[in-house]
């Protein structure tokens, strides 16, 4: 179960990456937050994600393709010709951070000490989360607030036509 | 379940920075009216509520500090610590609306938003200074960072703004999102979210290879808010491409949080073990020297005053981080001290620009020939800031860098004293080389006429500032003890001794 969301999870992203056309790379991202949704759920958090498939998938992104078909410019704009060396390095770039990764991974005491824990906690619920937000982080809740608000007017500042 | 309301004392931790963020949330509103003859009159009651709200904030602080309260509210903690930077941050958000508004008159007003989106950014930079809880840290970092983004875009009429703002947009999200990476990896490993409580709490793994990955990723974050070295290259063109009262708030603000938030998360580097104590002072090291050597060299070469002064910044952040380094009490002390005089020195330097009228993308070196001259107040003024950017005695400056140089010695680092002391020799060569500007060439012909032919500039309230922060570097230099025993010494004694 794992692996396959996992995968497709991976997958999505590393197809939105190498698409050119934007609409298909939109529904690729589709694709990697299904898959990570679908990993919330194995973690036992299936509010988190039921948000991900009804906020990312089903409003942002669906918005995010509406605005690109409005603008209409699907069409591929000619990319710069990377350079070999460009290439390359990239390449190489990807293959030692990857084995950091995978090295730093496996040779974490702490990390294996957590895997090797009894999985402890019921799963989580809607009623437990909003309990935990409007007590525990309640100041966090507001500051996402307020950063939402300054967000909103930062992008009608930017954007209005009318000063 | 704790749904109560905050009692009184919570609400003293957030009334300081409910202030702005309200006055922020109310401007947008005082805007929708579109009748020419009430704009006017709206857009100084922006001001007004703007400084009020400001003032009144600056006014909660200096009195809770008075009464020797240190209220908090969950993970807020509003205490010494908090408070200096709290009304570190009023007052320079205060000299930036001050600037701002004739700075607007001058380059063509653009929209009253630009001040809710600062008043906004206040409110973030408090939140983000007065809590060790990751979590509310990095909302605090968003807080702040996304207006700023904007308001580095605000004057849409100048291609290079949206650039700038773009730029600075994309390098952000990529800090912010290593930040985050390090707080998830950090939270994994550990079950809490708290980095003192971290630090403390048995059974953590201080010397695990992930741990200091984690570590790691929360200073990319940091050192690309102090825009240190090699995460400053966003720096020179985001203060570029901003009006120039804005360009100050940032490189004094932003710098000054993420300082704080630093010395919040890494007060003694001996708690931190025997493994990543260590580690992490070497990572503080390292790109002290880097900075130090790369921000200064560069601003030797540049042609545009405003491009020195941003690498002058960068330059600034490599001494505040040699404090780091050191990281004994008197050493947290001198940077608090040093914050304070680098608050009076840049927005002083960025509002020199408004204060001349030097608006657009009039910024280099050739457009300030003779000024002082024409403005000897300001030329004085001018002149004092940059000495005492370069850390001439008896200035301010000097003595900032004197008490993290001495605690420098103290602990050791002899060799990164010395490189101190060499980086401000040669900052002094693009420094000299404003003051030559303003005093030693003549203007040009061609500037002698658009001199007469242009308008009277309207600059009474940026040559204020600018005044102001003339007279805080010289009070700096002459009472630096009763800031120092005052406010600085206390802010780091509470810190030290809560833990």
């Amino acid at each position: 179960m794992f692996l396959t969301f996992a995968i497709l999870a991976l997958a999505g992203a590393l197809a939105l990456l190498l698409q050119k056309n934007a609409i298909e790379a939109g529904l690729c991202m589709a694709l990697s937050f299904l898959g990570v949704s679908g990993l919330f759920v194995l973690l036992g958090n299936p509010v988190a994600a039921a948000l991900q498939i009804i906020v990312y998938a089903g409003a942002i992104l669906i918005l995010v393709l509406f605005v690109i078909m409005l603008l209409n410019s699907h069409e591929e704009e000619p990319a710069e010709v990377s350079r070999p060396i460009q290439r390359w390095g990239s390449v190489a770039l990807v293959a030692v951070l990857g084995l950091g990764a995978f090295r730093l991974l496996n040779g974490s005491p702490a990390l294996a000490e957590l895997a090797a824990k009894p999985v402890t906690g019921a799963s989580t619920n809607l009623h437990s989360l909003g309990d935990m937000l409007f007590s525990q982080h309640l100041l966090g809740f507001e500051v996402a607030g307020f950063l939402l608000l300054a967000a909103m007017i930062g992008a009608v500042a930017l954007v209005k036509k009318n000063l | 379940m704790n749904s109560a309301l905050p009692t009184s004392a919570q609400w003293a931790a957030l009334m300081p920075i409910l202030f702005p963020a309200l006055a922020a949330a109310v401007i947008p509103l005082a805007l929708l009216d579109r009748d020419a003859g009430v704009q006017k009159w709206i857009r100084a009651g922006v001001y007004a509520v703007a400084l009020f709200a400001l003032g009144a904030s600056f006014m909660f602080l200096a009195e809770l500090g008075k009464q020797s309260s240190q209220p908090s509210y969950q993970q807020l903690r509003l205490d010494y610590l908090a408070q200096f930077t709290g009304i570190f941050i009023v007052v320079a958000a205060a000299l930036a609306v001050l600037q701002s508004w004739d700075h607007f008159h001058q380059e063509g007003w653009v929209k009253g938003e630009t001040i809710s989106l600062l008043l906004f950014s206040v409110s973030g930079m408090m939140v983000f200074a007065s809590t060790t809880n990751l979590l509310v840290l990095f909302l605090g970092l968003e807080l702040f960072s996304i207006p700023l983004y904007a308001l580095t875009a605000t004057l849409r009429s100048r291609s290079s703004s949206s650039e700038g703002g773009l730029k600075y947009f994309i390098t952000g999200a990529v800090a912010a999102a290593c930040f985050l990476m390090g707080i998830v990896i950090l939270y994994g490993l550990t079950g809490t979210l708290d980095i003192s409580v971290m630090r403390l709490q048995a059974g953590t793994p201080l010397a695990d290879p992930l741990f200091i990955v984690g570590i790691g990723l929360l200073l990319v974050g940091f050192l690309f808010k102090v825009s240190a070295v090699p995460f400053h290259q966003w720096t020179p063109d985001v203060y570029v491409a901003s009006p120039h009262p804005i360009a100050g708030f940032m490189s004094v603000a932003t710098k000054g949080v993420a300082i704080v938030a630093l010395i919040r998360a890494f007060p003694g580097l001996t708690a931190w073990g025997p493994v990543l104590g260590p580690k992490v002072q070497g990572v503080f090291m390292l790109v002290a020297v880097l900075t130090l050597v790369v921000a200064n060299l560069t601003a030797l070469v540049q042609t545009s005053a405003k491009r020195m002064l941003a690498y002058s910044s960068i330059s600034h952040a490599g001494y505040l981080v040699l404090g780091l380094v050191a990281g004994t009490p008197g050493a947290l002390t001198g940077m608090l001290f040093y914050l304070a005089i680098y608050l009076a020195m840049n927005m002083g330097a960025f509002g020199l620009f408004t204060a001349f009228g030097l608006v657009g993308e009039k910024d280099t070196y050739e457009d300030l020939r003779g000024l002082g001259w024409k403005h000897p107040l300001m030329g004085l003024c001018a002149a004092l800031i940059l000495f005492s950017l370069a850390g001439v005695p008896p200035l301010g400056g000097f003595y900032g860098k004197y008490m993290i140089f001495k605690e420098l010695v103290a602990t050791g680092h002899v060799n990164l004293a010395i490189l101190g002391v060499l980086a401000s020799l040669v900052s002094m060569g693009y420094y000299l080389r404003f003051i030559v500007a303003l005093f030693l060439q003549a203007p040009t012909q061609a500037q002698e006429r658009e001199a007469t032919e242009a308008p009277v500039i309207q600059a009474s309230l940026a040559r204020g500032t600018v005044l102001v922060g003339a007279i805080l570097v010289v009070a700096g230099g002459f009472m630096q003890t009763v800031l120092v025993d005052g406010f600085a010494h206390r802010a780091i004694q509470g810190l030290l001794g809560l833990r």
